[in-house]
C-alpha cells in the first residue's frame, strides 16, 4: 500500500472515528460486557451492551486502542444496535470472511468497504478484527450456554 | 570510522552494510528493530548454507567422518562461545533456543529443586517478560515471594533498594544488563557484589547486550548468563546458557529423550552431566555453526568504536525526538544502549508504526513483553527505536523527520 493510499483511508473513516468515536463511554450497568484484549499491542476496549431479550438495544465501548481498532469498533458498536443476537453473530462472520478471506462486502456501506481495504495492510488486521471478533465470540458463548 | 580492528579488512561504517545481504534486497530500508531481532552477516548465512550442502549430518552419534566432523565443529563452537564470554571452560556453555529457553531451564532445571514456601526471588521492574513470567510462575507454584527492584524517575535501576530486598531466604537475583524498553545499563557489578555479599546467585538476561556489548563473566562473577544468537547477528533458535562451575551438578534435565543418557535402565534413567544433559533430542547443529560464525564477525569489530557510533545513534535520536512538540521520549538513564522508546500524544504507537513503513522505516510499536514497566510508568504502549552498527545518522534524521510529517498530517 502506497503511503498516499494510507493517508487517504485514515482521512475517509479513520481519523474522524478515532476522533469522535461512536458511544465511547463506560456502561457499568450493561447486560453484558466483554474485553478485546490485545496483549501484543496493548489494545484493550471493554465492550459494553445492553440486551433487550435477544436484541441489542445499545452497544458502548471504552478502552484503549490505535486509530485503527478504535474506529472499528465504533463501526462495529454503531452498527449492531437494534440488531438481534443471532444477525450480529451473522453480520461478524461477514466482515471477518471479508477482510481474512477476501470475501465480498456491501460497496454501498462506505464504514465497512473503507475498513475491509485495510486488508491489504497485513500487519494490521489483528487491529481491525479485534473487537469483532471478540463480540462474537462472546455472543456464540452466550449462544451456547442458552441452548 | 572503523569498526573494524583489522583494518587490512577495511570495513567502516560506510561499508558495513555490505556485509549484510538484507540491505542489496531492500535498498531504501530503514532498520531500527534491532532489540527484536538483528539484521544476518553474509558470512553467517554462507557457514549454514555450506554446511547443509557440504557437511550435513548429526552430532556425537555417527561414527561416519560426516558425523565427527560436524561434532568437531558442534564442539568447537561451545569452546569459542566461552572465549567469547569469558568462560573459563567450554563445559559451561550449554546451547538452547534462546534467552528465553535459557532463563527458564535455570528457573525449572536449577531453582525449582531449591525453592521453599517463604523462599524469594528478586527481579526487576524492567525485566522482559522472559525474564519475569518464569519467576513469578515458580514463585506461584512454589509459594514464595516475587520481589521487585524498582527504578528512578528517569529509567535508572534502583540500587539502593536492592539491598533490603535481598535476606536469608533469597535463592535467585536475575535481572537484565540492559533494559530492551529503556535501553538502561544496569550497574551488573555492583548487583552481582549485593547478591554475593548475601550468598544469593545472579543471572544475567544478556539478550540485549550479547552482541556488542561484551560481558566477561568471570570478571563480573555471574553465575548464569543468558543470551540469543539472533539478536547477535546470527541464527534464530539458537541461544545460550552460561552456569558458574560450582553450579553445573545442579542443572538437571529439562527435556527428557535420547542424547542425555548414560545408562537406561527399567526402572531409573543415568544423566550426562552439564551442558550435555540439555541437550536431549537432535539440538540445533546448523544454528550452532551459524553462531559460531556469527561470533567471528563480531570478535573482529572493534567494539569500543561499534559501541560508540551505537550509541550516538540513540543519543542523537533521543535529543531529535525530545525537540518535537507532542513527542515523549521515556526515560532519562544515566547510561544507555541503543534503544529509545518513545510515543506520540494522540497517535497509538502501532498507528505511528504503519505509517512510518510507508517510509520504509522499521521500528516496533507495542508492549515489547514488557508490560509490568509499561504498568509501572503508567504508559500503554510505546513506539521504539532500537540500532546496530549498521544503522546511520541520515536514517536517524528521515526518522525524526518522518514522525514530523505524520503528526502533522495526524493534527
Amino acid at each position: 500500500m502506497k503511503k498516499e493510499e494510507l493517508k487517504r483511508i485514515y482521512r475517509q473513516q479513520i481519523l474522524e472515528r478515532n476522533k469522535n468515536p461512536y458511544h465511547f463511554e463506560k456502561r457499568e450497568g450493561a447486560t453484558g460486557h466483554c474485553l478485546a484484549n490485545n496483549p501484543i499491542c496493548g489494545d484493550k476496549f471493554t465492550l459494553y451492551l445492553d440486551f433487550n431479550h435477544d436484541n441489542i438495544r445499545s452497544a458502548h465501548f471504552y478502552g484503549f486502542g490505535c486509530a485503527l481498532s478504535k474506529a472499528s469498533t465504533s463501526i462495529l458498536m454503531e452498527k449492531i444496535e437494534g440488531m438481534p443476537q443471532k444477525d450480529v453473530i451473522a453480520f461478524c462472520k461477514m466482515f471477518l470472511a471479508a477482510v481474512r478471506e477476501n470475501q465480498p462486502i456491501d460497496p454501498k456501506d462506505l464504514s465497512l468497504e473503507t475498513l475491509a481495504q485495510m486488508r491489504d495492510y497485513q500487519g494490521r488486521l489483528d487491529c481491525i478484527t479485534l473487537s469483532w471478533e471478540t463480540l462474537l465470540n462472546h455472543l456464540l458463548k452466550k449462544e451456547m450456554h442458552t441452548l | 570510522m572503523a569498526l573494524y580492528k583489522n583494518t587490512m579488512k577495511s570495513f567502516s561504517l560506510s561499508n558495513i552494510r555490505e556485509r549484510f545481504p538484507i540491505f542489496s534486497q531492500h535498498p531504501g530500508l530503514v532498520y531500527l528493530d534491532n532489540a527484536a531481532t538483528t539484521q544476518r552477516v553474509d558470512t553467517m548465512i554462507e557457514a549454514m548454507d555450506t554446511f547443509y550442502h557440504k557437511q550435513n549430518a548429526t552430532v556425537h552419534r555417527g561414527v561416519y567422518e560426516l558425523s565427527a566432523t560436524a561434532s568437531q565443529s558442534f564442539e568447537a563452537c561451545r569452546t569459542k562461545v566461552a572465549d567469547f564470554i569469558g568462560a573459563t571452560s567450554p563445559g559451561n556453555i550449554a546451547f538452547t533456543k534462546g534467552t528465553t529457553e535459557s532463563i527458564n531451564i535455570v528457573a525449572s532445571s536449577f531453582l525449582r529443586r531449591k525453592l521453599r514456601p517463604g523462599d524469594n526471588v528478586v527481579v526487576s521492574i524492567m525485566e522482559h517478560h522472559a525474564n519475569f513470567i518464569p519467576w513469578q510462575m515458580l514463585c506461584r507454584e512454589v509459594g514464595a515471594e516475587l520481589r521487585i527492584i524498582p527504578i528512578s524517575g528517569n529509567g535508572d535501576l534502583d540500587l539502593g533498594a536492592l539491598e533490603p530486598l535481598l535476606d536469608n531466604r533469597t535463592r535467585l537475583v536475575a535481572i537484565t544488563h540492559i533494559s530492551n524498553l529503556l535501553g538502561t545499563f544496569n550497574p551488573i557489578e555492583e548487583v552481582i557484589a549485593l547478591a554475593h555479599a548475601k550468598g544469593v546467585p545472579v543471572l544475567i538476561d544478556a539478550a540485549q547486550s550479547g552482541a556488542l556489548y561484551p560481558m566477561d563473566v568471570t570478571q563480573v562473577d555471574c553465575d548464569f548468563l543468558a543470551f540469543s544468537g539472533h539478536k547477535a547477528f546470527g541464527p534464530f533458535g539458537i541461544g545460550v546458557l552460561y552456569t558458574r562451575q560450582e553450579l553445573k551438578a545442579d542443572i538437571h534435565p529439562y527435556t527428557y529423550g535420547g542424547g542425555i543418557v548414560q545408562n537406561v535402565m527399567l526402572d531409573v534413567t543415568d544423566f550426562k552431566p552439564y551442558p550435555y544433559n540439555l541437550d536431549a533430542g537432535t539440538p540445533n547443529i546448523p544454528g550452532v555453526i551459524g553462531l559460531s560464525a556469527a561470533i567471528d564477525f563480531t570478535r573482529d569489530l572493534d567494539r569500543k568504536a561499534c559501541v560508540e557510533h551505537v550509541q550516538g545513534l540513540s543519543h542523537l535520536c533521543r535529543n531529535e525526538l525530545k525537540r518535537i512538540n507532542g513527542v515523549k521520549v521515556l526515560g532519562e538513564p544515566l547510561k544507555t544502549g541503543g534503544i529509545v522508546s518513545f510515543y506520540i500524544d494522540d497517535i497509538h504507537p502501532h498507528d505511528v508504526a504503519s505509517f512510518l513503513d510507508e517510509d520504509h522505516i522499521a521500528v516496533r510499536a507495542g508492549v515489547h513483553c514488557a508490560q509490568p514497566l509499561l504498568d509501572h510508568l503508567d504508559v500503554a504502549a510505546t513506539v521504539r527505536a532500537s540500532f546496530s552498527i549498521y544503522n546511520t545518522k541520515e536514517e536517524v534524521e528521515h526518522l525524526v523527520h518522518a514522525v514530523k510529517e505524520l503528526i502533522k498530517f495526524w493534527r
